[in-house]
């Protein structure tokens, strides 16, 4: 054998000693969660599905199905127009954001769980439905943050976000199907 | 009465003829009416992570800009250094948090911790040193005033931080029991030295900043009056903080051991410290030492928070209202919490002198004075050795705006308090006295005046 292909080898080895190792690191911070996120982490796993969110509210709005995983790409949010005042103004220097849309068959806690620290809102309408709770947890990206919903049935609503410079987000929408300690 | 009726009502002009003084009265009248109709944050809906903010008085278009751009600053997640560059751009290299609200929890104490395991991001761990006569300095040579959990790609955090509760009960006279959890902080993966053993952790949650700004009006000599009276007469103690040179604001009001004079000095602080910021109030963040990494890192501009986003945070602050009170003064747990000695810390009113010469009465609970509240509360060094720590008589109002956001409630300067109950029975040295006779209350009376403080 070469020295030449020896030194491959030997880098290729420890490149995959280091993945090994950080995708263990990032494992670890994903359990650190208090809530029973085992389906929102299974469904982040899938392969996403990229979409593009709209600028302005209106037909262009992507749909969002539940248990999917998505890549949605934002525009600058200084050139988006939002169906509501994002529940939390921020300055859009350098900010993302953008519209999807998604529907509830039935009523019930529903989870967003995102890979940036966007701030989400899910409008009826234009009356926002405010979050239940949101967890994070150090050391995890995929999630970076899930936060928490009480949404009605049969609806179709809003998904806003906004404020935050990632310009593409991997995002899911999960229904809660087993009870949780609020904390 | 809200707060800012609470102001407006006792607000008045100074000088003038009788004639011209009954006039003000009645111009002073029409303000007090706008202001309870207007600025009054009337239904304002705490619970909602998204609820909007009220300015304690009626705002000029241009001051509600201000006001509004304030706001959309302290929700801002910067970024860091030249991501891309721009007004918000230099967060880190180390950093706790990406924005203000991220600890501030809509304004609001922030979540804290939920029980054993990591720390989460919204308690804060500051460093000191215990030094042989027993006095504490602040900060550490190797990672600064504040241990960042977080750094920006290409950069290691400082260190990984857990907490560890032991349940400790405590029996009342009545033989119920409350159960009290003792924190026990677990500091690992440092990215430099070891921690030497006097190192103290000096674990911090984030404060509300609803009504800071009141608090920053409370005229200095109402403060030592009370340290005065109160000291002799009550013997509860209580100092005022005297921070930095003996000057216009050398007092400290702000930071659970009144550490900072002002909300700009506070947040100018924050910034540094646990965001990596700088801001002309604060040119340099909180790098150890030798973290040479640290303080060679890219910035994001000197100074990275410029003074036309500065400056509308610190009013923004300023002018933040107080949620609803609905203190009833002649309820049974308002009584109670007089009788039992807690309203000589936790003062119900204060004066504030408005600018303008306006003068007002607001209702905090708090006398903005340190106290002693013995060695369960103090801090500790690596050995477990406590630190003589003094507390600032923590303002009870706006408790109602985290008890109906539905979160846990966590209490105390470090949230290991679950409730109204364990954050009293915490209670040490010259509170001692008040503790104790809340555990000498009846089931119903104790439940009585937590439920009133809740609703503050």
């Amino acid at each position: 054998m070469s020295s030449k292909l020896l030194a491959a080898l030997i880098a290729a080895l420890i490149a995959a000693l280091l993945c090994q190792t950080a995708l263990a690191a990032e494992e670890d911070g994903c359990k650190k969660f208090t809530w029973d996120v085992t389906r929102e982490l299974a469904v982040m796993t899938q392969a996403p599905q990229a979409v593009t969110a709209a600028a302005q509210p209106g037909t262009d709005v992507p749909p969002l199905r539940l248990n999917k995983v998505y890549e949605i790409k934002l525009s600058a949010q200084s050139a988006v127009t939002f169906a509501l005042t994002p529940g939390k103004p921020t300055l859009p220097d350098g900010a993302q954001a953008g519209l999807a849309r998604f529907h509830t068959d039935k009523a019930g806690r529903y989870r967003v769980s995102i890979t940036s620290g966007h701030w989400i809102d899910i409008l009826d309408g234009t009356q926002l439905i405010r979050s239940r709770d949101f967890q994070g947890a150090r050391g995890c990206e995929r999630p970076h943050k899930i936060v928490e919903y009480e949404l009605p049935a049969g609806r179709d609503l809003t998904l806003q976000l906004s404020g935050s410079p990632d310009a593409t987000v991997i995002l899911a929408i999960t229904p809660v199907t087993v009870s949780t300690p609020a904390g | 009465m809200d707060s800012a009726c609470a102001v407006a009502i006792a607000v008045h002009k100074r000088g003038g003829s009788t004639r011209s003084s009954a006039w003000v009265r009645v111009l002073a009248l029409i303000a007090f009416l706008t202001a309870c109709r207007t600025a009054a944050p009337v239904g304002l809906s705490v619970q909602d992570d998204a609820h909007v903010p009220r300015p304690w008085r009626n705002l000029s278009e241009a001051e509600q800009k201000r006001f509004d751009l304030g706001y959309a600053v302290f929700n801002t997640e910067w970024a860091p250094a030249n991501t891309p560059a721009g007004r918000t751009d230099g967060l880190g290299p180390l950093f706790n948090a990406q924005g203000c609200d991220a600890c501030h929890n809509s304004r609001r104490r922030s979540r804290g911790p939920r029980g054993t395991g990591d720390a989460p991001n919204d308690l804060v761990i500051q460093l000191g040193r215990l030094l042989p006569d027993g006095r504490l300095e602040r900060g550490t040579p190797e990672y600064g005033r504040v241990l960042n959990p977080s750094a920006v790609k290409g950069f290691t955090p400082e260190a990984s931080i857990s907490i560890q509760y032991v349940e400790q009960r405590r029996t009342l006279a009545d033989s119920s029991s409350v159960s009290l959890q003792v924190p026990r902080y677990e500091i690992s993966n440092l990215s430099g030295p070891p921690l030497s053993p006097n190192t103290v952790l000096m674990p911090r949650m984030a404060p509300t900043i609803m009504g800071v700004g009141l608090l920053e009006q409370v005229p200095e000599a109402a403060l030592r009056s009370l340290a005065k009276t109160r000291g002799g007469q009550q013997n509860v103690g209580g100092r005022i903080s005297r921070v930095g040179a003996e000057s216009a604001h050398g007092i400290g009001r702000f930071g659970w051991q009144a550490t900072e004079p002002s909300i700009a000095s506070q947040t100018a602080s924050a910034m540094a410290r646990e965001m990596g910021l700088t801001s002309a109030r604060a040119p340099n963040i909180d790098c150890g030492a030798a973290d040479r990494a640290c303080a060679d890192a890219p910035n994001g501009g000197t100074p990275e928070v410029e003074a036309s986003l500065f400056e509308p945070l610190i009013f923004f602050q300023q002018l933040h209202a107080v949620p609803v009170q609905l203190d009833n003064g002649n309820a049974p747990g308002a009584r109670l919490f007089e009788r039992i000695g807690c309203a000589r810390c936790h003062r119900p009113t204060l004066p504030v002198h408005l600018p303008g010469n306006g003068r007002g009465t607001i209702r905090p609970y708090t006398d903005l004075l340190l106290h002693d509240l013995g060695d369960d509360l103090a801090d500790r060094d690596l050995q477990s050795r406590p630190v003589r720590s003094e507390w600032r008589t923590a303002p009870l109002w706006g408790l109602n705006a985290s008890v109906a956001s539905t979160q846990p409630l966590r209490l105390l300067h470090d949230g290991r308090a679950r409730s109204i109950a364990e954050a009293v029975l915490w209670h040490g040295g010259q509170a001692t006295p008040a503790r104790e006779a809340y555990a000498q209350l009846s089931g119903e009376q104790r439940r009585s005046l937590d439920a009133w403080i809740e609703q503050l």
